[in-house]
């Protein structure tokens, strides 16, 4: 029975897993210096600013909320926030209000703004000293023993098929049914994959704020939809879930919510916001592989697991599906023999011995959670072991000006 | 790779539909299982891994049950046996444009 790992413990909220120092650009001309700075400086991880200009208040504000969050998130040990000037952007994402939200974040938070350093070749210069010494400064920090619940954990499901609702989410549900009763906050989203299930989970919510909530984000994404001159039912399920069995909305989405496990919903979580307390928690959020592990790790997963179908996915599938939350290791894992067959290397965890009758859900969610933990100890996930890393997408609802 | 054994999960007793394990084609003798029980079935039509199949006979217009709750409504009459997709089933608010809606559950 797993009840600890090994990580860093902060000065606030849960400890990390990993130990990074994230450059965290907040305009898009200050990304090629962060980019610059990120070539000659070794082990840095790096965030790629959409800007704020041309876009709407609240749009501007989940900006905000992504960008603080990943600085927040227990993963990253020090922060060099990047910017033309202070007062640049708009005021939802302004230097200053981003300082101020991490002021008593308990890590080291540098600044290095252009028009200070007299230019982007000065800013170069002076960033590489910072970024060097907060490296250094990190790499003193060990690893200590920390209990289970601490681990908070993000999760989406992909390429949904047949398998998905029986030995996928359900032996990941599990495995979260066991996290929540030690203690640990685990997060589901993608609004549109609980479509045609929400009254199950707005049976299982805490109280009525919560399911009111998670009902009007339901809504609010129907009516997107319909905004668009489209049923929401044309755009999912996909045509890859189709291919693999998946025939209507409801279906999926009933599969789908399997992934949270059993226990109470104690809240519906706006994108890229935390949880406060240990639990099991809704996220708005699309369904894009390419995003949603960014707005994951915004609110606070130290690893997000994509659980994936698989079913119509090439021979030896590509990782590039399989995106890490920038600043969280992302933990790929199946209940698809087949695929499981194909994938010599890149899965995180197999567990199709639940479809196969070879294992109950039980045992699969003991093992996973060990594998969790191990993973949250320092081994890597096999994304991990890939320097690629497609740009993640900041959620936007649009429209843009 | 070992070849699965040809079965049908039944994932809640009293679904009408089961996720077949394995490939299925037309005339293959399958194990259907359900709340513990096993039954035979024949299969009328091909059915591919992870896909549904109708473990009794649908009529055109019936909800069909998956997971214990409705999944959608059958466009045509389906057999027992028979392969359950999108020639035969749609979605519980196809066509549906932001009016009322019926849910999975209930």
């Amino acid at each position: 029975m797993v009840e600890s790992f090994h990580g860093y413990r902060r000065a606030r909220g849960r400890a990390g897993i990993r130990n990074k120092v994230l450059l965290l650009p907040i305009d898009r001309y200050s990304n090629q210096l962060a980019w610059n700075i990120d070539q000659t400086v070794a082990g840095l991880t790096r965030f790629t600013c959409p800007g704020d200009m041309g876009r709407h208040a609240s749009d501007r504000e989940r900006l905000f909320h992504v960008m603080r969050g990943l600085a927040q998130n227990p993963n990253v040990a020090a922060v060099l926030l990047i910017g033309v000037r202070e007062d640049f952007n708009y005021p939802e994402t302004r230097a200053q209000r981003m300082l101020d939200a991490l002021d008593d974040c308990g890590k080291p938070v540098e600044t290095l703004f252009i028009s200070h350093a007299g230019g982007m070749g000065l800013a170069g210069i002076q960033g590489e000293r910072i970024a060097r010494r907060l490296l250094r400064h990190v790499g003193r920090q060990q690893r200590q023993e920390v209990p289970v619940g601490d681990l908070c954990i993000g999760i989406k499901c992909g390429i949904s098929d047949g398998t998905s609702g029986i030995s996928g989410n359900p032996a990941l549900g599990s495995a979260m049914d066991l996290l929540v009763s030690r203690q640990g906050t685990v997060m589901f989203s993608e609004t549109t994959e609980i479509i045609g299930a929400e009254q199950l989970l707005a049976e299982r919510a805490r109280d009525a704020s919560t399911r009111d909530r998670l009902l009007e984000m339901v809504a609010r994404t129907e009516r997107q939809a319909c905004a668009v001159g489209e049923d929401i039912r044309s755009i999912n399920p996909i045509p890859s879930n189709i291919k693999a069995g998946i025939t209507t909305l409801e279906e999926k989405s009933l599969g789908a919510i399997a992934k949270g496990g059993t226990t109470a919903l104690c809240g519906a979580l706006e994108h890229a916001h935390a949880p406060e307390e240990p639990g099991l928690y809704f996220m708005d959020g699309w369904m894009a592989g390419n995003s949603l592990p960014l707005g994951l790790a915004a609110a606070g997963a130290q690893i997000t697991i994509l659980q994936s179908g698989g079913g119509d996915m090439p021979d030896d599938p590509p990782l590039s599906v399989v995106n890490p939350g920038l600043v969280s290791p992302n933990f790929f894992m199946s209940g698809n023999p087949n695929l499981a067959a194909k994938l010599e290397v890149g899965l995180d965890f197999d567990s199709s011995g639940v479809l196969l009758g070879t294992h109950t859900l039980a045992e699969i969610g003991e093992a996973i959670l060990a594998e969790l933990a191990a993973v949250a100890s320092g081994q890597p996930t096999w994304g991990e072991t890939q320097k690629f890393m497609e740009t993640q997408e900041v959620w936007f609802d649009g429209p843009f000006f | 790779m070992e070849k699965l054994p040809l079965r049908v999960l039944v994932l809640h007793a009293g679904d009408d539909v089961g996720v077949m394990v394995g490939d299925g084609l037309r005339g293959a003798s399958c194990e259907v299982e359900s709340a513990g029980r096993k039954t035979a079935l024949a299969l009328a039509t091909d059915v591919p891994f992870g896909h549904k199949v109708a473990v009794r006979d649908i009529a055109a217009g019936d909800a069909v049950r998956k997971y214990g709750q409705k999944i959608g409504v059958a466009t045509h009459a389906i057999a027992a046996g028979s392969h359950v997709h999108v020639h035969n089933l749609d979605g519980l608010n196809a066509g549906l444009r932001g009016t009322t809606r019926e849910t999975a559950h209930g």
